[in-house]
């Protein structure tokens, strides 16, 4: 809590419906964000138990510096993952970290399971569980239309919520925040299913006076103007994330079409530069970041006979593009805006979708499965046929979207083909084809993200492969991210915030650290994620990578199987060394 | 001697919205600084194509910064990829 030695957790059972603040001073040394959130985690979770058990906890936690400086906008959900069975980290943007801060709170957990459908509404002085029955089977965007029409506080809100997938437990279902934002990874949206929670509305409505105002405008103006002046960001505002469609492609970075291909024939068409030409519409910014990096494209839609449309407007990013459009050949904007649209209102992770009807549409090239099971012919390219595949996996249509609904290594346990279940560690696999950095940086991972570590990045800059190299750089920066994550930085701004504005801002506003102590608290924190994981099971020594990664060419050639499991056996060395470290 | 750059979409912010431009060929010169020398900024540069006449002229191949441009060499940059 800015300015208190102290960190205010909101605790709220469902079951009981009791509710519980508690001022933790132990907590302190965690910073904020994740490392409070992992320490939460840590003494909540049961191991013993399924994740989605009623006793298994929701921590969200925002951090040291949430809104109070430019680009400082996430809040982090933490669980354990439905999808992995382990580590469930999440992050999303919107208004979520202004309400939180602004309602008094800086972590909320949740336990228990709610006797019918409920919402949580959470305002300074008052929490509530209500009855949402009348919400259950709706989609996230209706969900929130009607919360808005009930809740008060407009303009100073957030509302989060899941759609079907997350009512019917689809184990990488998301969590949408404020229409536009998510929780979109590792299955936070299945969590909330399991508990009869449909949705939560955070009201943030105090007024915060800085203290040494003068010092800290000053830290405030010397961010925002590098944030806005500099080209540091200004290709985040552009086109967005989706500019990377073209360099990829032409390296042969792209999956396509379940990665037997690095390189998309139609590239062109779904490249950033499409998008902006033919679809962007509007520009849109998390609350207290002036860059405006949401890319929001509409797409026109039959909706009856006769020339009857629709325009029909969602979000956008790179990440969405390869999942539901190269990874399955679909080779036109239109067509992909229409598949996002279908995720959003099932409340289904994008990627996870993607990758897994990817495994779907080779599976059933390959006659492991019948189109008695898929239903419908899947084909690299068919959308229509994709649009209703997603259906099915968000109502569990039959047994085969059953397994599909538990991701795919799941469903390639059960009908074959995991030489191309494209995960990491049973999460589906981001859009990077770039190498060993992503390859060792996703295994590793603690989330098994490509934003864990930054993988794929070091596999761009990295002149020379050099196996000690990566895997120093990788681990370095596995716990730097810790330590912004506590903050909790959107990691677009990470070139911005480097140690010293970092310490700039924080001292600023009274939280005096040294860069010592940054180290520290990286170090803390990721030595409790990895408690954390070891507790659930994890040992990443016997994780099997698929084939498929090392069959087609990408960024930098074919990559080489043993030399991968090479890397992360000596990055496992690293994890020993630290753990049986004592803290600094 | 001439050789011909070609930028993808978001360099055309350095050259007037055009995809690509000739330039002189500078003996010697490397396909990184004949990139620079053509108004984009070293730090934004992800990496250089060149598909050659003396080469393959339909395969563009990634050069690493070592590589020294001759005239008919048709050049392509990209951006560094972005993302969290």
């Amino acid at each position: 809590m800015i300015y208190e030695k102290y960190i205010r957790v909101l605790n709220i059972n469902l079951e009981t419906k009791k509710i519980r603040i508690d001022n933790r001073e132990d907590l302190v040394p965690y910073l904020g964000g994740v490392g409070v959130a992992s320490k939460l985690l840590e003494e909540n979770v049961k191991p013993e138990l399924d994740a989605l058990d009623e006793r298994q906890p929701i921590v969200f936690a925002i951090g040291a510096a949430s809104y109070i400086f430019p680009v400082v906008t996430k809040t982090v959900a933490m669980f354990r993952s439905p999808l992995t069975g382990e580590l469930g980290e999440s992050y999303a943007g919107g208004r979520m970290a202004l309400t939180l801060f602004l309602a008094g709170f800086d972590a909320i957990v949740i336990t228990g399971k709610a006797s019918k459908p409920s919402y949580i509404a959470i305002s300074r002085n008052n929490v509530q569980v209500k009855d949402a029955r009348a919400f259950w089977g709706m989609s996230s965007d209706e969900t929130g239309r009607a919360i808005r029409e009930r809740e008060p506080g407009g303009g100073k809100r957030s509302i989060i919520r899941i759609g079907p997938a997350g009512e019917n437990l689809v184990r990488y279902a998301s969590v949408c925040v404020d229409t536009y934002r998510h929780f979109g990874r590792l299955g936070l949206g299945t969590v909330f299913g399991s508990k009869n929670l449909k949705a939560i509305s955070i009201i943030g409505d105090r007024n915060l006076p800085i203290k040494n105002f003068k010092e800290y405008f000053k830290v405030y103006q010397e961010i925002y103007k590098r944030v806005t002046d500099t080209e540091i960001m200004a290709k985040y505002h552009d086109a967005g994330t989706p500019i990377n469609i073209e360099p990829l492609n032409a390296a042969g970075g792209l999956p396509t079409k379940n990665l037997r291909q690095g390189v998309f024939e139609h590239g062109e068409n779904i490249s950033g530069e499409a998008f902006a030409t033919k679809n962007l519409v509007r520009k849109m910014a998390c609350t207290g970041c002036p860059v405006g990096c949401i890319h929001i494209g509409q797409f026109r839609r039959e909706f009856d006979k006769g020339h009857e449309y629709e325009a029909v407007s969602v979000g956008y990013d790179y990440e969405l593009l390869f999942a539901l459009g190269s990874f399955l050949g679909v080779k036109t904007s239109d067509e992909i805006l229409s598949l996002i649209e279908v995720v959003e209102e099932m409340g289904m992770d994008a990627m996870s979708s993607g990758v897994v009807l990817g495994w779907a549409t080779e599976a059933f090239m390959k006659k492991l499965v019948t189109e008695e099971q898929t239903l419908v012919p899947l084909a690299f390219g068919n959308t229509a046929n994709y649009i209703k595949a997603l259906e099915y996996i968000a109502e569990g249509k039959n047994d085969f979207y059953k397994a599909l609904a538990q991701g795919v290594d799941k469903a390639s346990d059960l009908y074959g083909g995991k030489d191309f279940a494209m995960h990491f560690a049973k999460n589906e696999m981001a859009g990077y084809h770039t190498g060993y950095g992503m390859i060792l940086g996703s295994t590793v991972g603690a989330r098994h993200s490509h934003l864990c570590n930054g993988g794929y990045s070091l596999d761009q800059s990295m002149k020379e492969f050099n196996k000690e190299k990566l895997v120093d750089s990788i681990f370095a920066e596995e716990k730097e991210r810790c330590m912004l994550n506590s903050l909790i930085i959107c990691l677009f701004a990470r070139k911005v915030y480097d140690r010293k504005t970092i310490l700039a801002a924080l001292n600023s506003i009274d939280n005096n650290y040294t860069d010592e102590d940054l180290t520290a608290i990286g170090e803390r924190i990721y030595k409790t994620k990895l408690r954390i994981k070891k507790s659930l099971g994890f040992d990443q020594m016997s994780v099997k990578l698929p084939k498929r990664l090392f069959e087609t060419q990408g960024l930098n050639g074919l990559a080489e199987e043993s030399v991968a499991y090479e890397l992360i056996g000596m990055y496992n060395k690293k994890v020993e060394e630290l753990m049986a470290k004592e803290d600094a | 001697m001439k050789i011909t750059i070609g930028v993808s979409s978001w360099f055309k912010r350095y050259t007037g919205g055009l995809s690509s431009l000739e330039q002189e060929l500078h003996e010697g010169e490397t396909a990184w600084e004949a990139v620079v020398r053509a108004g984009i900024p070293m730090d934004e540069i992800g990496f250089i194509t060149v598909s050659a006449e003396r080469q393959q002229p339909d395969v563009e191949k990634r050069v690493d910064d070592s590589y020294v441009v001759a005239g008919g060499d048709a050049l392509k940059v990209y951006p560094m990829i972005i993302g969290g």
